[in-house]
């Protein structure tokens, strides 16, 4: 696993990842939610309420970090086994040493894991020091829905290395590479289909859908949370379906 | 002075130091632990993390390195084999157990206490897994204090002064580690004969009995995993009963003691079970 985390430059990554939070906290800590009225800093809404426009610019960034963050590690662990393929001297090592197909997938499953904890302890560290300088109102509830939602958005990580592992564990770099492409093309044609043939007035009022996801979420707030706390499970069962189909497959290409 | 004995002063007075300011901003700002916002109390808790960074300092100015599994490493690795796993899966759902079985003693002494709950069924069946993958997935709070307490103190005291008084003195001092936050109403709250001082007795015993249990799982794995795990779910609060008791019911002190009971009993048996190795590494 250490080979893993020098052949993706990990060390690189993570004083960036933790780099960007740390400036995020650190800026949410020098302007609390509470000086937002002398920044001046507050709006208020068609029905009077207060809005504080400093909490909602740091929720955005918050937002905007766990989506660039979970496509940043995912794009990362997908060089995990493309680092064995492309480099020569990691393969040539990689053959010499007595690991078993079991071990030597099971290294690459195991990073992937200790990746999305890390990464969702992280996050919820952030959202934890954001939401205790974030004043009451909608600004709060927004990072407690954020908190909540963290753990399955960072776990699709764990869905998305389920499928990508196998593909180059099993077909190597370049059939790999090809396989995720007509995979993404896939997904575009089925995006684009729904674009042409299906109901998306509700695109171009964002600001409604924003409301309305909102208020959908505040209306089935414990339901939500249970199914976000309880998403790992069905995660890791996939994740672990995957890594034995890839154990199987691997262990018949060697024999 | 010995050089184990230095390399626990130099963890214990940086994780006290850094905990402690904390916890002392927390107090000073006119904060109790009732008294205050969820997102403060969450935000206090990240001084569960001071343990591992004051873990990771010391390694740095002592020079001894960041071997991750192995002897005298920082005991992070995992290994399942041996029916190791057991112990893994013991320390995830034993919390609920013992939690549930303290609710029990409480229903049993205080039963006006519970009363109606207002979840639905499917909430009340599916809670305890739901306290239980809540504590394993958000568990990077307990593993700082793990990583410190059973990933680092613990080997030195029992190096220091053997397995029994490693763990009271142990137990000891993970409880005065608390101590500030005991005086502001963490786990037993303010009002009660002898606060904060039986509060902080009652929380030294408590960690004693806890402590116990997770060095036994610290040790017989090697790994601070599950006991991180296992401190984890045990701050989950993962006793269904949690969600039939009355909000406004203020439980006596000596109540809520006896709730500890099972954690006790079960911090007995494990050290037994760590005396019995201890004799059997000594007898080989």
């Amino acid at each position: 696993m250490y080979k893993d985390f020098v052949a993706i430059k990990g060390k690189r990554i993570c004083i960036i990842l933790l780099s960007a939070i740390a400036l995020l906290c650190f800026l949410r800590v020098i302007f609390p939610g509470s000086i937002a009225e002398k920044m001046d800093f507050v709006a208020y809404n068609e029905a009077g309420t207060e809005i504080n426009i400093l909490d909602l610019m740091f929720v955005t960034v918050y937002i905007c970090i766990i989506v660039i963050m979970v496509g940043f590690v995912d794009v990362w662990c997908a060089r995990l086994s493309e680092s064995d393929a492309s480099c020569a001297r990691i393969k040539n090592y990689m053959s010499s040493l007595p690991v078993s197909a079991n071990s030597y997938v099971a290294s690459k499953y195991v990073f992937i894991t200790i990746a999305t904890y890390i990464l969702i302890s992280l996050l919820s560290i952030a959202g934890i020091i954001l939401a205790a300088f974030t004043e009451p109102g909608m600004g709060l509830d927004l990072i407690r829905m954020c908190e909540v939602l963290v753990i399955p958005v960072t776990s699709l990580l764990i869905l998305v290395a389920s499928v990508e592992l196998p593909l180059y564990i099993l077909l190597g770099r370049e059939k790999g590479n090809l396989t995720k492409v007509a995979l993404m093309l896939l997904f575009a044609f089925i995006i684009i289909g729904i674009m042409l043939f299906a109901d998306v007035s509700w695109l171009s009022e964002r600001q409604e859908f924003l409301v309305r996801f909102f208020n959908w979420y505040t209306k089935y707030q414990t339901e939500i949370t249970l199914a976000s706390y309880l998403s790992p499970i069905a995660d890791l069962v996939i994740f672990y379906l995957s890594y034995r189909i890839t154990v199987y497959f691997k262990a018949r290409q060697e024999a | 002075m010995n050089i184990t004995k230095k390399r626990l002063l130099i963890y214990l007075g940086l994780s006290f130091g850094m905990a402690w300011l904390i916890f002392v901003v927390f107090i000073f700002t006119g904060h109790t632990w009732s008294g205050s916002t969820p997102e403060m109390i969450s935000l206090v808790s990240l001084g569960m993390l001071t343990p591992a960074i004051a873990h990771v300092l010391t390694r740095k100015i002592t020079g001894e390195g960041f071997k991750l599994s192995g002897n005298n490493s920082m005991m992070l690795g995992i290994d399942l084999k041996g029916k190791k796993w057991m112990i893994f899966l013991l320390a995830i759902f034993l919390p609920v157990v013992y939690s549930t079985l303290g609710d029990v003693i409480i229903w049993m002494i205080c039963p006006e206490a519970f009363g109606e709950t207002s979840v639905s069924t499917f909430v009340v069946i599916i809670y305890p897994l739901f306290a239980v993958v809540n504590g394993v997935v958000l568990s990077f709070a307990a593993f700082g204090e793990e990583f410190g307490w059973r990933g680092y103190m613990m080997p030195k005291l029992i190096e220091l002064m053997g397995m029994p008084k490693a763990i009271i003195i142990g137990g000891i001092i993970w409880g005065l580690w608390h101590a500030p936050l005991t005086c502001t109403g963490h786990n037993f709250g303010m009002d009660y004969p002898g606060f904060p001082y039986v509060g902080i007795i009652l929380m030294c015993l408590m960690c004693i009995a806890l402590g116990t249990v997770l060095t036994y799982v610290a040790l017989r794995t090697n790994s601070v995993w599950p006991a991180a795990f296992m401190h984890a779910v045990n701050n989950a609060s993962p006793s269904v009963l949690v969600l039939y008791m009355k909000s406004d019911t203020d439980l006596p002190l000596w109540t809520e003691s006896l709730s500890l009971v099972p954690l006790a009993l079960i911090g007995i048996l494990c050290f037994y079970l760590l005396m019995k190795k201890e004799n059997t590494g000594i007898r080989k």
